[in-house]
């Protein structure tokens, strides 16, 4: 008995009376029971605790999924599937106030619970029971560095992307613990991820592969070296937050600025620093040279996986807020020779689709800039990426900016603030302020459009996503690689909207709406 | 080393500049650093001159001791020294000002100075070396030449005036004793002597590039020359391998703009419901719908257009090779490849296009059978009529698209090109030319809307509508009806052919004829028998669609959640139904608010057509960057793309903004 037949069932025997009732004279058929009635005879001697709909809605789905594990035609997965029906019913009757109150309020959440429930078997189904993770599984460093970096020769250039990796963990526990929240606020978080990491990273080196029916090993993964160095980091983000919690959790606010403005300078310190040691500059080889020390360093073209979409992204967006600040300020001005060159270049930018502007980079950029620069095609990205970001930016900040009262600017001049003081300390504040939602939009918008460079030959983490299935091992398992990739931009993505709408709520943005339409 | 060291070259630079920024930090902090704080005390204890605590430093210690001591003072927990609070935070502050004004604003001025220096010379030095004689042909009457070994020197010392002027110039504007106008202008010259360098450099080099390197070329006669390509999605022209580039460029514009259209129209149907549905008391649809925005909003589209074209359309569906197995009735073949439908073909165009005059009939029908409309009906009657009619001319038009003529025929009167377009448009009207057809269609549409949709003067509509359970229900008999007889209509005046699949040929074989199966990579549908979709046409469409219906359900959604509580609460006193509330109250409220981000959202779909390469769909850009890998004139190519993307970004903001305008005639 599949999931369409009680549908009908519930249709007919259920819906139907009710709908004779609606169309029929009135008082004819009030004696037949509709649908509350049903469930509260049958759910209404249920004792009622706190979670009983958490509960219930969890043990629902794990019968769904054991029903899809087990045979299809034995008894066991009949009964699940019949205990996680039951479970729904239960649920329904739980919400049923709201749910069945009228007929078309029936319909609509009978239809709902048709489409969702079909979906949720079906992400069950595929995630847990039907698909093979292990193409992900075997790739995952792939995924998150580029083939460059586990290579079995030039893999060993890893140790480059440690020092960043112990440096963001500072800075994030540093960042953290000036804050001043409760310290089990971060450090549960920190545990899951930490053990997430580990696992990532350190579980099962070697894999089993079905086609040589036999166990591989990982292009030599050195995994102990891993869950030390991994283990280091961790635990200097932890002791860098304890620290700075300590000294700062009850300070005095200038003082915590004073910290928050020196972990900025570090940031763009250690920034540098990794550039530098990634791929550090110039060519000669003796003995004093940055090449002698650190080795000649992996180029940008080279890097690749999840990493670089990220560094695509915060570079584009850390330059682009730069020029799009410029540009808005630039645009607005009355003097000619700012606000022609910013319309300018904003309309031109914005003219065109990203790809046009990523084809610009690649074919007629390094024409023009090549006697002074010799940049790679990571770098013209990046410069393409930004100008892009900044241009967008510039129109939202435009918004924000038209939004200020005039009273302001009379204040200002009043207390003699200079013209920049006052758009960098009166203006933009408000701006941003107000736009944040749509800045942090354009953010998210940016991430995602980081993945449009594969078709430079750059290794970001949906080329790499997208080429998996030629190994030999995997031929044809298009499905894993992709939603896997999507998987991760859109945790990304929601983690930064949730960020923004807990930000927008501590500025006191988020406004009370009215208009219910239904 | 130490010559290494004397040599200004860029390790030497890179090593300066972090050192700079090591100094920096420590400068930073010690300099802002609270004499009452943990440091402070430290030092003060180390140092006997600093008197800030209140017992001072006892000068007879040994210097061991007063680390030793320095060191204690570190480690232990900090407690104030009982100074008035206020006053110590005063202090700190106003230490911080002094050590800002008198050290770091320097230091940054110099990093800044340092920095443009590096940053221009490299394009001073070219912007020279351009100007050297005989580099570019076209300066050759240029006045001001410079000798190839001058290049050199005149970088140093053009650099260094160019930076020095600059700084003076933001050292002076920041004294402060300019008036407005002298501060505008300063501020005006001191950018464009900025900005000198680079923009020389920009116009010396391409000047340079245009005639040394044969990839910059700003003509377009290789638009004429033969395509040498295929493209794969080409209804409903037909490209063959000669044709010039134009028609190529031709029939990927109009791709692109089928699937635009198409993704609009749908997502504007889907993203309304999906908004709305958002915002249901239904506790199950509003998530539904907040799942589906969420999902579809956060993924990237690439990853999405991929994952619909390999895995949904792709992988899913069945191979060609099994495609016989997989047909509706014969007429509908379904495979990885693509949709297979019959062909069909306007018989009759008179009982087709009689066929879309009865709904445009009906529709002036129930406009004017229940208006309450001052004066003489007539000529409102007869506006709507001329808008179906040109409606009719205007599909006419669109139906006969294949057979657009825009050559011009030269004419006795000479009388330019433009002049000649309009008369041979003019002269096609009697022969029913399809160009001229559409665009007088277009003109009298455009024409009898302005005047048909007009709102009165105090912004109503200048008709009413019933709008209650019986009139909705009265109206939607009439429009089944309508529907009925249209389909009934179209069946008649068309045309339709089964698709024949050929899986057999015939052969010779020993003098007799014999029937050969052929392997499943040879078969095809017989010419003239069928037409397809393709399955990158369906990729691109729908992801297109889902993708930009997530963004439009969030605008809806944000635009209904902004109207004023009080007008959802009046309507519901005033007994309207879940139905008219929305339709009468708060959609037409919502408009105002939401159409300017739908215009953002309508270009960006426009935009994100440009995406159809990874599917390989052909449109023009796909099309273009072919035509750049053939041709390598990229120069063209690119200003191209640009001009084609902004056109039709200004075609679909003009419209936007008119509805703009007609929706926000009245004041709230």
């Amino acid at each position: 008995m599949s999931f369409n037949h009680i549908l009908l069932v519930l249709f007919f025997f259920v819906l139907l009376p009710e709908f004779i009732r609606k169309v029929a004279p009135s008082g004819k058929y009030d004696k037949w029971p509709d649908v509350k009635k049903l469930l509260d005879l049958a759910f209404g001697r249920v004792p009622q605790f706190q979670y009983n709909a958490q509960a219930a809605l969890a043990l629902a789905m794990i019968f769904t999924y054991l029903a899809l594990k087990a045979d299809p035609d034995s008894l066991a997965s009949w009964l699940m599937y019949v205990l996680s029906l039951a479970l729904f019913t239960y649920l329904a009757h739980l919400f049923s106030d709201e749910l069945f109150d009228t007929f078309w309020n029936s319909v609509i959440s009978l239809f709902s619970f048709f489409v969702l429930y079909s979906l949720i078997s079906g992400i069950i189904n595929f995630v847990m029971v039907e698909t093979d993770w292990t193409i992900i599984w075997k790739n995952r460093r792939m995924l998150l560095v580029g083939p460059y970096f586990i290579h079995p020769i030039t893999g060993t250039e890893i140790w480059r992307l440690w020092p960043p990796f112990y440096l963001i963990m500072v800075i994030l526990g540093s960042a953290y613990g000036s804050l001043g929240e409760k310290k089990r606020n971060f450090l549960i978080p920190y545990a899951f991820f930490g053990a997430a990491c580990t696992m990532f990273l350190v579980y099962e080196a070697d894999y089993y592969s079905p086609k040589a029916d036999a166990m591989v090993s990982n292009r030599g993964y050195d995994y102990i070296k891993s869950l030390i160095l991994l283990l280091g980091g961790l635990v200097s983000g932890c002791i860098s937050f304890f620290f700075v919690h300590s000294r700062y959790c009850d300070a005095e606010e200038y003082k915590i600025k004073y910290f928050q403005n020196l972990l900025v300078s570090f940031t763009i310190i250690s920034f540098i620093f990794t550039i530098i040691i990634i791929d550090p500059p110039g060519e000669t080889e003796n003995d004093y040279s940055w090449n002698g020390i650190l080795g000649s360093g992996v180029k940008p073209s080279a890097w690749g996986g999840l990493f670089l979409n990220l560094i695509f992204a915060s570079s584009a967006v850390v330059v682009g807020f730069g020029i799009g600040v410029s540009l808005a300020f630039g645009r607005r001005s009355n003097l000619p020779v700012f606000y022609l060159p910013s319309i300018t270049i904003i309309e031109l930018i914005r003219s065109g689709p990203l790809v046009a502007w990523l084809f610009f980079a690649q074919i007629l950029l390094p024409d023009m800039v090549n006697p002074v620069w010799e940049a790679d095609i990571a770098s013209r990205v990046i410069i393409v990426l930004s100008l892009f970001f900044g241009c967008y930016l510039a129109e939202v900040l435009r918004g924000g900016l038209q939004a200020i009262p005039h009273g302001q600017y009379e204040a200002a001049t009043a207390l003699g603030l200079s013209p920049l003081q006052i758009k960098l300390q009166i203006e933009l504040p408000q701006a941003i302020r107000t736009t944040l939602p749509a800045i942090v939009s354009q953010v998210i918008g940016m991430l995602k459009d980081t993945s449009l460079v594969y078709f430079f030959g750059i290794y970001d983490a949906f080329r790499v996503a997208k080429d998996l299935p030629a190994q030999w091992d995997f031929i044809g398992q298009h499905e894993q690689a992709l939603l896997f990739v999507g998987m991760v931009f859109w945790i990304l993505s929601f983690y930064l909207s949730k960020i923004s709408r807990r930000i927008e709520k501590n500025l006191g943005l988020a406004h009370e709406g009215g208009g219910e339409a239904t | 080393m130490i010559p290494y060291l004397l040599a200004w070259n860029f390790i030497l630079e890179l090593y300066f500049w972090l050192a700079l920024l090591l100094l920096l930090i420590p400068t930073f902090i010690i300099a802002t650093n609270n004499p009452h704080g943990r440091i402070g005390r430290a030092i003060s204890r180390l140092s006997p001159l600093r008197d800030v605590n209140e017992e001072g430093a006892p000068e007879n210690e040994s210097l061991l001791a007063r680390v030793r001591l320095s060191f204690g003072e570190l480690v232990t927990s900090s407690r104030s020294t009982g100074k008035d609070f206020e006053v110590e935070i005063a202090q700190n502050k106003a230490s911080i000002e002094k050590i800002r004004s008198a050290v770091i604003t320097p230091l940054l001025y110099l990093i800044a100075f340092l920095a443009y220096y590096r940053l221009s010379k490299g394009f001073v030095q070219e912007s020279l070396l351009n100007l050297t004689i005989g580099r570019i042909d076209k300066l050759q009457d240029f006045p001001f030449h410079i000798l190839d070994e001058a290049v050199d020197p005149a970088t140093k010392y053009v650099t260094t005036a160019i930076s020095i002027a600059i700084f003076y110039g933001i050292y002076s504007l920041g004294k402060g004793n300019l008036t407005p106008k002298q501060y505008d202008f300063r501020i005006q010259a001191l950018t464009v002597v900025a900005v000198l360098p680079f923009i020389t450099y920009f116009i010396l080099h391409i000047m340079w590039l245009k005639e040394n390197d044969s990839s910059w070329y700003f003509d377009l006669i290789f638009m004429e020359e033969m395509a040498g390509f295929t493209l794969s999605n080409e209804w409903p022209f037909e490209t063959v391998l000669h044709d010039s580039r134009w028609q190529f460029y031709r029939v990927g514009l109009y791709n692109a703009i089928r699937v635009v259209l198409l993704s609009i129209v749908g997502c504007t149907f889907l993203g309304i419901f999906i908004g709305v549905s958002r915002l249901s008391r239904n506790r199950m649809l509003a998530g539904l719908a907040e799942s589906y925005v969420e999902f579809f909003r956060n993924m990237p589209l690439v990853v999405q257009l991929f994952f619909l074209y390999t895995v949904v359309l792709g992988a899913n569906l069945p191979p060609f090779s099994e495609i016989r197995d997989s047909s509706f009735l014969g007429w509908i073949f379904i495979s990885n490849r693509g949709i297979v439908g019959p062909e069909a073909g306007i018989e009759n165009m008179s009982l087709f296009l009689l066929a879309i005059g009865v709904l445009l009939g009906a529709r002036i029908y129930i406009r004017f059978s229940e208006r309450v409309l001052e004066g003489n009906p007539t000529v409102p009657i007869l506006v709507d009529t001329l808008f179906s009619a040109s409606i009719l001319i205007v599909v006419y038009g669109i139906f006969n698209i294949v057979e657009w003529n825009y050559t011009v025929k030269p004419q006795a009167s000479d009388g330019g090109l433009i002049f000649r377009f309009l008369l041979s448009l003019i002269q096609g009207i009697p022969t029913h030319e399809p160009l001229s057809m559409f665009i007088l269609g277009i003109i009298l549409l455009v024409g009898s809307a302005l005047i048909t949709f007009r709102l009165d003067e105090a912004g109503m509509n200048v008709f009413t509508v019933d709008d209650s359970s019986e009139g909705l229900r009265n109206r939607s008999i009439l429009w089944a009806a309508v529907i009925i007889t249209m389909i009934f209509l179209f069946y008649q005046s068309i045309w339709t052919m089964q698709p024949n699949l050929i899986t057999e040929k015939e052969v010779m074989v020993d003098g007799e004829l014999v029937t050969q199966e052929l392997g499943w990579g040879l078969w095809k549908f017989e010419d003239g028998t069928s037409q397809s979709i393709s399955s990158v046409f369906l990729s691109l469409w729908i992801g297109l669609t889902l993708y930009t219906t997530a963004q439009v359900a969030e605008i809806v959604r944000g635009s209904i959640q902004s109207l004023p509580r009080g007008q959802v609460e009046a309507a519901i006193s005033l007994g309207l139904s879940p139905y008219q509330r929305l339709r009468l109250v708060i959609l037409p409220q919502a408009l105002r608010s939401m159409i300017p981000s739908m215009t953002n959202q309508y270009l960006n779909c426009w935009k994100n057509s440009s995406l159809a390469f990874v599917v390989g769909f052909s449109d023009f850009y796909a099309v273009f960057t072919t035509i750049v890998n053939n041709a390598g004139q990229a120069v063209p190519v690119f200003l191209m793309i640009l001009l084609t993307y902004q056109a039709g970004s200004l075609t679909i903001s003009a419209i936007m903004n008119y509805l703009n305008s007609s929706v926000t005639k009245v004041k709230i």
